[in-house]
């Protein structure tokens, strides 16, 4: 550790920063950690893996103060300490990025930093403030403007307005919940850089994430939690991907799913020209024309924001065109009530998991039966059949593996990836003719998401059509028959598999970018 | 300008003045995420607590102060319901309002019986000379009672706190995205309360201006609806100190005009001008917006919309009916009623066009998403 001179130099290198002691953590009807033990230095970034609902976010909110443990201790810098609130955390340097950033978006940058400001000024000195931001800016190359307001901004940009805001607390121990799920590949590079950055000053890093290749570029060690136990702690120069993935689910995982070319039938849905503005005049979809056949996967791969939200919203009817023509079935149209959509067997999947997808303060099996009784199933005289729904949602639950104490909890309660499973079983139990799936796999664990992948592939063996909306591009490559490249709410290409290479892809996304962060990348780690 | 002349305006701003100390309270409580529909309860109590209090010592500000705290004993009830064991907040207000009403006739009623003619003088004008012989709003700016003042002074005051303290920034966030405070170690708890007892506290002092400063004495339901006007208030000003600063002048104005009429067989011609201008002005500057807000190139905005269509209609309609000056003769009753039809209509015209903070009206829970 002779790197750690700018942050705790003074402190002895052996004592871990930060020492979990036998976590105990209840909820009603589930242990989320169980004799949690852990240890982080300085200047090393520790990678927290584990299924959904492992455990994890637990884990750390109790070290973040937003929760506290039945037993156990914490240790920070060899002193045993109290985190009664996050208050208490903060005095002790301890800082967390949230999986939903905790940012005032009607606010500017500095004035959001304004709000954590300790002291006893009455009147918020935004200005000074401005120019720390800007100084930390500049030491972590975080490209962060302290006057812009954080609602403008781009997801990855706010995750580095959330590095900078611990930072300017103070932190010396940062730890990230699944940071990399909304990110573009050059935010990713960009982070990476960050990361090691902070490392290098002799920050701790903690850092929970499913995706492996990220895990081991920037981790050093890697902590693995099963059903609220550590299963194990390794050194990540000593391991591989595949043994990474065995730990965490307890199973080979094949990181290949094999998918058969495509027979494509007749077409399910069309497009011709769609465009929609929004309020104030922009284009947000400008002229998209494709069609899609039965037993085909059309990827729609791009940067979040350029239109796939609202290509998913018009057709499955919660937005309308203002131009252009689409058709599902037969008649060409410009809108389709979502009963509609349903009807003629369309399924969607939405990217937004707390917004659209899910009613948070309904238990499980409601939010599985919604649209069962929506299209009239379930229930004789429109009261639901308790015997055939239970049944129903036992055996949805047991099929996507959904872990929740009960049908009857509400779904707020149970862990992210496991709220994407509920979306996943209502989706695809009804074999739907036209499957809209956006970023279908976010926040799913290794297993859960080598299962959705096959899960995707055999609809489409059945015969179902598949609009995949996804950033992550590995994701498009490995499931598409073709690619759709998506930019500024247009298609700029729709390519064959074999053309779509991830070189060509990345290209014409901007991908240029990309390869100058790799490069400044391996310099870093050099 | 009949009926627009000194008189009207005094009018004017002394019933807008109880009205904004209300909104501007309740800004307060709802920019930390707690809707208070209990502010007609909360008023009663305070109006009557502002009458006992000026009865008992015969002094107007210790009225004020007994009104005050009248109003924050109700609201405390609001923090403990809603912030402490999370019950709704729409629920908790609504009981808060009958139990306002019941709890201020009661005891009305029980200290009259013991004191059969007591009575309390309203507080006096405060003027300032000189400047209270300026043409038109002389009189409307300068010789009010005290309250209005303070009404006044407020504005100004949540402006700063909202805008410039680190105190606002906190209540702002604690409204929108409550997560924000709590991870930086503040209190969404604490804030709350502070907002709750705020808006006690001002509706309190607005319902002792209605029976210290302008009837002069306790009457049952006296507020008729002005906490009702007040939720408005905020909503229609967008959320914003100076926006509610002006739906108060807004509706106090409506209410001094509607008193005006009342009065009279028709309807001066200068009032259709005004609405006319006032239908111009709201036009010219939704276009201008519009015009300015689109900058994109392709795509005209659309002109057409129901807001714009309305509002022609309402232009030529006051143009018409200026020329035309039929006898309108209303009972009363309706005229009264004007106030309250104009808010439901500016409401409906500014709901879905201002932004109301996210996270208005949750409960929050520390550690509460997975
Ligand atoms: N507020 C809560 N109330 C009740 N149960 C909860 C609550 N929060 C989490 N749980 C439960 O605790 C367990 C662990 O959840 P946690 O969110 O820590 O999982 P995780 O490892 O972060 O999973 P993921 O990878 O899906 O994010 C889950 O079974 C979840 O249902
Ligand atoms: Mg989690």
């Amino acid at each position: 550790m002779s790197m750690a001179q700018t942050v705790g130099s003074d402190r002895s290198p052996t004592v871990p920063r930060l020492r979990l002691c036998g976590i105990t953590k209840r909820f009603p009807g589930v242990v989320a950690n169980r004799d949690v033990s852990l240890e982080v230095h300085g200047g090393e970034v520790l990678a927290i893996l584990g299924e959904n609902g492992a455990g994890k976010s637990t884990l750390m909110n109790v070290v973040s103060g937003m929760l506290q443990p039945e037993s156990g201790s914490i240790e920070v810098d060899g002193k045993p300490v109290r985190i009664r609130n996050p208050a208490d955390a903060r005095k002790l340097g301890i800082g967390m990025v949230y999986q939903h950033f905790a940012l005032v978006p009607t606010l500017t940058v500095a004035e959001n930093l304004a709000l954590g400001a300790s002291g006893t000024r009455i009147f918020s000195n935004t200005r000074r403030i401005a120019e720390q931001v800007t100084g930390l800016s500049r030491a972590y190359h975080l490209e962060v403007d302290p006057h812009a307001v954080v609602g403008d901004l781009s997801v990855g940009t706010r995750q580095r307005v959330e590095i900078v805001k611990l930072l300017f607390r103070g932190a010396e121990i940062l730890i990230f919940d699944e940071p990399t799920s909304v990110l573009t590949p050059v935010e990713w590079h960009h982070l990476v850089r960050i990361l090691r950055n902070l490392a290098a000053e002799g920050h701790s890093i903690i850092f929970i994430t499913h995706k492996l290749d990220e895990l081991m570029q920037v981790a050093d060690r890697c902590t693995v939690l099963r059903h609220g136990e550590v299963a194990g702690t390794v050194s990540v120069a000593a391991t591989d991907k595949a043994q990474l993935a065995r730990m965490t689910v307890g199973r080979e995982i094949l990181f290949q799913v094999s998918t058969k070319a495509a027979r494509p039938g007749r077409v399910v849905v069309a497009a011709e020209g769609l465009t929609m503005r929004s309020d104030d005049g922009r284009p947000r979809l400008d002229g998209v024309s494709f069609e899609l056949r039965e037993g085909e996967i059309l990827g729609v791969a791009g940067v979040d924001g350029n239109g796939q939200r609202e290509l998913a919203r018009v057709l499955t009817g919660l937005d309308a065109a203002t131009g252009g023509r689409f058709r599902f079935g037969d008649e060409w149209r410009t809108s389709i009530q979502p009963i509609d959509f349903y009807r003629r067997g369309g399924a969607y999947i939405p990217e937004d998991r707390h917004h659209t997808s899910v009613a948070l303060e309904l238990s499980v099996r409601d939010n599985l039966l919604m649209k069962e009784l929506a299209l009239g199933r379930m229930q004789r005289g429109g009261v639901v059949s308790e015997r055939a729904a239970d049944e129903y949602c036992t055996t949805l639950m047991q099929e996507f593996d959904v872990r929740a104490p009960s049908p009857r909890v509400r779904i707020r309660q149970l862990s992210g990836g496991n709220q994407q499973k509920v979306v996943l079983a209502r989706e695809l139990s009804r074999t739907p003719q036209l499957l809209i799936a956006a970023q279908p796999t976010r926040g799913l664990d290794v297993g859960a998401a080598e299962f959705v992948m096959r899960r995707l592939v055999a609809e489409k063996e059945r015969g179902c059509a598949i609009l995949m909306i996804s950033t992550e591009l590995e994701e498009v490559l490995q499931l598409s028959d073709r690619v759709a490249v998506m930019v500024d709410g247009r298609f700029l290409a729709v390519l064959d598999r074999q053309d779509a290479t991830y070189e060509r892809l990345g290209l014409l996304l901007g991908g240029e970018a990309v390869d100058d962060l790799g490069g400044e990348l391996t310099e870093v780690d050099a | 300008m009949q009926p627009f002349d000194s008189e009207f305006f005094r009018a004017a701003i002394l019933i807008a003045s109880p009205l904004l100390i209300v909104a501007l309270g309740e800004l307060v409580s709802e920019s930390a995420g707690v809707i208070n529909v209990g502010l007609e309860g909360m008023m009663l109590v305070g109006a009557f607590g502002g009458f006992w209090g000026a009865a008992e010592t015969h002094n107007v500000w210790a009225g004020v102060a007994v009104g005050l705290l009248a109003g924050v004993l109700l609201a405390v009830v609001m923090a403990v319901a809603t912030i402490e064991a999370r019950a709704d907040q729409i629920v908790v207000g609504v009981a808060l309002n009958i139990i306002g009403a019941g709890v201020s006739v009661f005891a009305f009623q029980q200290y009259v019986a013991s004191r059969p003619n007591i009575f309390i003088k309203r507080m006096a004008a405060m003027t300032i000379p000189g400047a209270d012989q300026l043409p038109l709003l002389g009189s409307a700016l300068f010789r009010q009672i005290p309250l209005v003042y303070v009404g006044f002074a407020l504005v100004p005051l949540v402006w700063i706190a909202f805008f410039r303290t680190r105190w606002g920034l906190r209540i702002r966030a604690a409204g929108e995205v409550p997560e924000a405070d709590e991870t930086a170690g503040v209190s969404v708890r604490r804030l709350r309360w502070e907002g709750v007892l705020i808006a006690g506290a001002l509706a309190g002092v607005g319902g002792a201006f209605l029976s210290i400063g302008l009837v002069g004495t306790f009457l049952a339901g006296m507020t008729s609806g002005r906490g009702f006007l007040a939720l408005a208030a905020v909503i229609v000003g967008g959320w914003r100190p100076l926006g509610v600063f002006a739906a108060a002048l807004l509706f106090g104005g409506a209410d001094a005009l509607q008193l005006r009429l009342q009065s009279q067989s028709f309807v001066p011609r200068s009032v259709w001008i005004v609405l006319a201008a006032l239908a111009a002005v709201y036009l010219v500057s939704t276009l201008v917006k519009r015009r300015r807000g689109a900058g994109a190139p392709a795509g005209a905005p659309r002109l057409l919309t129901a807001g714009s269509v309305t509002t022609v209609v309402i232009l030529l309609g006051a143009v018409v009916l200026g020329i035309r000056q039929p006898h309108v003769t209303l009972p009363s009753l309706l005229w009264l009623a004007f106030p309250y039809a104009l808010t439901i209509a500016v409401l409906a015209g500014v709901i879905g066009r201002v932004r109301q903070p996210a996270a208005l009206g949750n409960a929050f829970v520390r550690g509460g998403d997975a």
